[in-house]
């Protein structure tokens, strides 16, 4: 009875305030459209691999461990693991999977390039149980050259899903399909069109190389050439097996250390072991060295819900100020209302309704707002965020906890402050807020203020960081550097298609290469001897052709750049990393052993100048460059162009000599900014919150200048008998809580610089932001509370005398 | 049925000590209709929110239907307000939100009266005040006059023991303020008790009795009407 009453009591408040209530509405609309916002964010990220059944009991088994000088910390592992786990009591599946390189797969005269093509174990969909549209759900392989797509692989290239015995090329191997699964879900830690049997791999290798090679990668354990899941039967804990996995390799491991160690005589440790990663966790704080996609990174989420949470509670904020700010009314009216019979719980319960009207009112133009923006903000951030109301009761009840957590947050303060009052005090209108009252107030803008600051400060740092790496000298020149993928493609006429290349106007210089700044790069194990002892060390390699000095303009530090004319095949270019790493003292004195081959050595020619060959992410490692092999397979085609370049001409040269590979190419400087994709989208992120927050902030500035002027207003109707000009009263409200934002914003710069020093160290190579920018910040901060105060202050210092 | 003995009412504002009233004594019977007269600051105000419950007394006694309530808890008070006084106030108390016929209803609705009873409750007053084509309308759409015969029909509602109106025309024309005090005596003749405080002698003429308010102490008390 009385809830009908409340509601309508409400409802009618919202239309006698007007644009006041509005305000007060949308602004917590605003901060429930951040906190759902969040909401999705977090859940999404929380949500990765979860489609899996029994996904609590799927592991990725990783290495660790030492290589001679070097740490292993890898997520992938060796071939043989799995055989031995296979044969483990407590292990229900093991699977492992193979990624394939970018290649060119084909039906009759579409051809793509693919770099989502796996490999993988029998019951590979066994363990990872994707729905089948077409074949027998789930496909168990049972022979080489077998391949199962994605309904979007389907689509792409048969126009439907029903292909079940259809066939695909790729590198000369025919596979035919025996299944089409669902597509990949976005929320999952890998990602693949196609999966075709690892069996298939025999045949690949044995066409390039002979079985003696096939045995040892299948064999080694020193070889990390696979990613390995196990699912353990229920009951057992992972720790414990992990235990008895690392007893039980050794016996299987150090027998195989111990041969190559005699081999190579060297006396460098081998040492690896293992360990489990559960499946849901992989994306939410696995960092190794091969990880399937980049990961999330715990600090944004931290820092997502702290920013939502305090974004809530700062709206939450604002309107108990916007409600208690018209307190001389309400207090008369609360008056009113226990003098005709209310008691303190009905005088609670109103309070509360009221509070809950406007968060409904805010929740639904909350969810509308979201529900319109959700496509903008996922294309603007590049996530995949999901936002549907009615999708399932959890929505529906997180919603509606939301709400009332808001709602019971911001309708708790006016209604236990205004319900304990004593009636005589309230309705003789004599009722006076304390100082105290005016410190809270102030301490709650000063908490506004220091959110804004704070999200400004840290948005602003990472903008910052996001220039330098795009803009610094990475060591090399991107710019005019045109990347076409799978130059392997052209390998048999690389010279010719080189040489026609070059007549194009606008092609300066050519190159192939394997690696581009951010790719993953081979490994070498290289043994070097400084007449002392002997170490081995394990070098990063970029196989390239000569030009390619000349394409990136990178710079000699001593000695020369790699030539083929004067028969470099065995010379190798060190970067200044690896020649302080190797300790090499005359380094184009000395010879570099291929590990395991003694009778491969390699001439250092030249030493060049370090360049950021890989991330910001990371501090600029030892690197080798070496020249291409013939026939050996490479990734990469650039190109260095002059200003204008005839796109269309170099497409005409690619189709010439690729036999009908795709012609695919970007700009490398685009390729080299993708690196920072992710930190661009969380500062896109930032940015906005900071926005909404500024926002949220200048409202509460507002409110607390309604109520200081709705305080005052008898003393400042008093000052404008008296004379006083409209600016010195303006000054005198804004000093009564301009403290408060000063506070805020000074406060706010240490955890502002502590965050933007924990984000910043995820960067080998960081560019700090200067103390002017917090300068800065405060005073734009400081300036805008100034001109709320003065907009909202204008009317209320106009107050004719006789109005008060 | 109220009855003061050396009621005495002491504020203070840090180490001032100001006395609102000193040594009151006082009887009202039921039935009967009150007035506190007194000039500004007089302490007429004090002393009719401590009659109806509103404030306490510094010290002294103050019996309330038998019962000695000035040293009551606000909870025990308030609960001998709800329903057994009625206010009237002289910028007539009325919720903007609600219409004439919810305001007048309100107490009812606190008082978890049935709708039947109150739909019956209100009709009555709004027909007995003649203010029943006001009924939806909102207090700003109101005249002065307006506002307090619904601020007087809430008070009644709920056939409470005592009314008690202070300055209850300190806001309207002396016509209309004339029309209120022919209210006022009209419920007193029904039976209501009344007690009113006002600074118009006026208006004090209307009351069965005149108590006399100066600085916080009675000066006369004047019972010419009482028979």
């Amino acid at each position: 009875m009385m809830l009908n009453h409340h509601i309508k009591v409400a409802i009618r408040g919202i239309r006698k305030q007007g644009v006041y209530a509005l305000l007060n509405i949308f602004g917590l609309s605003v901060g429930l459209v951040l906190g759902l916002f969040v909401i999705l964010l977090v859940r999404h990220e929380l949500s990765y691999d979860s489609s899996f059944t029994h996904n609590s009991r799927i592991y990725r088994v990783a290495t660790e461990g030492v290589l001679g000088n070097n740490n292993i910390n890898s997520a992938t592992s060796p071939m043989p693991l799995a055989v031995m786990l296979r044969e483990m009591d407590d292990v229900e599946e093991v699977v492992r999977f193979i990624p394939g390189a970018n290649n060119v797969v084909s039906y009759e005269d579409k051809h793509f390039n693919e770099d989502g093509f796996m490999f993988g174990d029998s019951t590979f969909f066994n363990l990872f149980d994707f729905n089948f549209l077409e074949g027998v759900d789930p496909v168990i392989f049972n022979a080489p050259r077998q391949l199962v797509v994605t309904e979007s692989i389907a689509y792409k290239y048969f126009g439907k899903t029903d292909v079940v015995g259809e066939v695909l090329e790729r590198e000369g191997i025919s596979y035919q399909i025996v299944g089409v699964c669902e597509d990949v879900p976005g929320a999952t830690h890998f990602q693949f069109g196609f999966v075709a049997s690892l069996s298939t791999i025999d045949e690949i290798l044995l066409n390039k190389a002979d079985s003696a090679y096939l045995e040892n990668w299948k064999n080694d354990w020193l070889y990390l050439n696979c990613y390995t899941y196990l699912k353990l039967k229920g009951g057992v804990a992972s720790d414990a097996f992990m235990d008895k996995v690392n007893q039980q390799k050794d016996k299987l491991f150090v027998p195989q250390v111990q041969e190559v160690v005699e081999d190579e005589q060297a006396g460098n440790s081998i040492e690896l072991s293992f360990f489990a990663q559960n499946i849901k966790s992989i994306h939410f704080d696995s960092h190794l060295d091969g990880e399937l996609r980049v990961n999330s990174k715990p600090i944004y989420i931290k820092l997502f819900v702290f920013v939502a949470i305090f974004v809530l509670l700062t709206t939450c904020i604002n309107f108990m100020n916007l409600t208690t700010a018209k307190l001389r009314v309400k207090y008369q009216e609360v008056g009113y209302r226990q003098l005709v019979g209310a008691s303190r719980t009905q005088l609670i319960a109103q309070f509360l309704v009221e509070a809950l009207v406007y968060g409904l009112g805010a929740m639904f133009i909350g969810m509308v707002l979201l529900e319109l923006m959700l496509p903008f903000l996922n294309q603007f951030f590049g996530l995949n965020l999901e936002f549907d109301f009615f999708r399932g009761w959890v929505d529906f009840f997180g919603i509606l906890v939301v709400l009332l957590f808001v709602g019971l947050l911001a309708g708790s303060f006016p209604a236990f402050f205004f319900s304990g009052r004593k009636p005589g005090k309230l309705i003789s209108g004599s009722y006076k807020i304390g100082k105290t009252g005016f410190v809270v107030r102030g301490l709650l803008v000063a908490s506004q203020f220091g959110v804004a600051m704070f999200l400004v400060v840290v948005a602003t740092a990472m903008w910052w960081q996001i220039n330098y790496v795009r803009t610094n000298d990475h060591g090399f020149e991107s710019d005019n550097v045109i990347v076409v993928e799978r130059g392997h493609a052209v390998r048999n006429n690389l010279e010719a298609f080189k040489n026609e290349l070059k007549k194009i106007d606008g092609v300066e210089y050519v190159s192939a290469c394997n690696s581009l700044p951010g790719d993953d790069h081979f490994q070498g194990a290289f043994r070097i001897s400084n007449g002392e002892e002997e170490r081995v060390h394990m070098l990063p390699i970029n196989y390239i052709d000569e030009e390619y000095f000349k394409v990136l303009g990178l710079q000699l530090k001593a000695g020369r750049f790699l030539s083929d004319e004067l028969g470099d095949s065995l010379g190798i270019n060190l970067n200044i990393a690896a020649i302080k790493k190797l300790d090499l003292r005359k380094p184009l004195d000395e010879k570099l052993e291929v590990y395991g081959n003694r009778n491969w050595s390699l001439s250092t020619v030249g030493v060049i100048k370090d360049y950021h060959f890989e991330s910001y992410f990371t501090e600029i490692r030892p690197l080798a460059l070496m020249l291409l092999p013939e026939k050996m397979r490479f990734e990469y085609i650039l190109i260095k162009k002059g200003k204008a370049l005839d796109m269309q001409a170099v497409r005409s040269v690619w189709d010439k000599y690729s036999e009908g590979a795709p012609f695919v190419y970007s700009m490398l400087t685009d390729r080299i900014n993708g690196l920072y994709d992710d930190d661009v989208r969380i500062a896109k992120i930032m940015s906005v919150f900071a926005l909404l927050s500024l926002f949220i902030a200048l409202l509460g500035v507002i409110a607390l200048v309604a109520f200081v002027i709705e305080y005052k207003s008898e003393g400042i109707a008093v000052k404008n008998i008296l004379g006083a000009t409209r600016q010195l009263i303006m000054t005198q409200v804004f000093s009564m809580y301009g403290i408060y934002v000063v506070l805020g914003v000074v406060l706010a710069s240490f955890p502002a610089y502590w965050a933007i020093q924990a984000w910043g160290s995820s960067y080998a190579y960081f560019d700090f932001i200067g103390g002017f920018v917090f300068v800065f910040w405060a005073l734009v901060l400081m300036l805008l509370s100034f001109i709320a105060t003065f907009i909202q202050a204008f009317r209320g210092v106009s107050l004719r005398p006789v109005n008060s | 049925m109220i009855h003061a003995r050396n009621l005495t009412k002491v504020l203070r504002d840090g180490s001032i000590e100001s006395t609102i009233l000193q040594n009151v004594n006082l009887d009202i019977e039921q039935g009967e209709y009150v007035v506190i007269l007194g000039p500004s600051g007089s302490g007429k105000s004090t002393l009719i929110n401590i009659i109806g419950l509103i404030e306490m007394p510094t010290s002294g006694e103050l019996f309330f239907m038998g019962h000695e309530v000035s040293r009551l808890k606000d909870r025990q008070r308030s609960n001998l307000r709800r329903g057994g006084i009625g206010f009237i106030f002289q910028n007539f108390g009325l919720i903007d939100e609600l219409n004439v016929y919810e305001n007048i209803e309100l107490p009812l609705k606190y008082l978890k009266y049935s709708k039947r009873e109150r739909q019956d409750k209100v009709a009555n007053i709004l027909s007995k005040l003649q203010v029943s084509h006001l009924k939806h309308y909102f207090p700003k759409q109101l005249s002065a006059l307006q506002k307090q015969l619904v601020g007087v029909g809430r008070a009644i509602i709920t056939n409470p023991d005592l009314i008690v109106a202070d300055e209850p025309t300190g806001n309207l024309t002396s016509a209309c303020g004339n029309k209120i005090m022919e209210v006022l005596s009209s419920l007193n003749e029904e039976g209501f008790t009344i007690v009113m405080a006002t600074h118009s002698a006026l208006e004090a003429d209307r009351g069965q009795r005149v108590i006399q308010l100066f600085d916080g102490h009675v000066v006369t008390e004047n019972i010419k009407n009482r028979l």
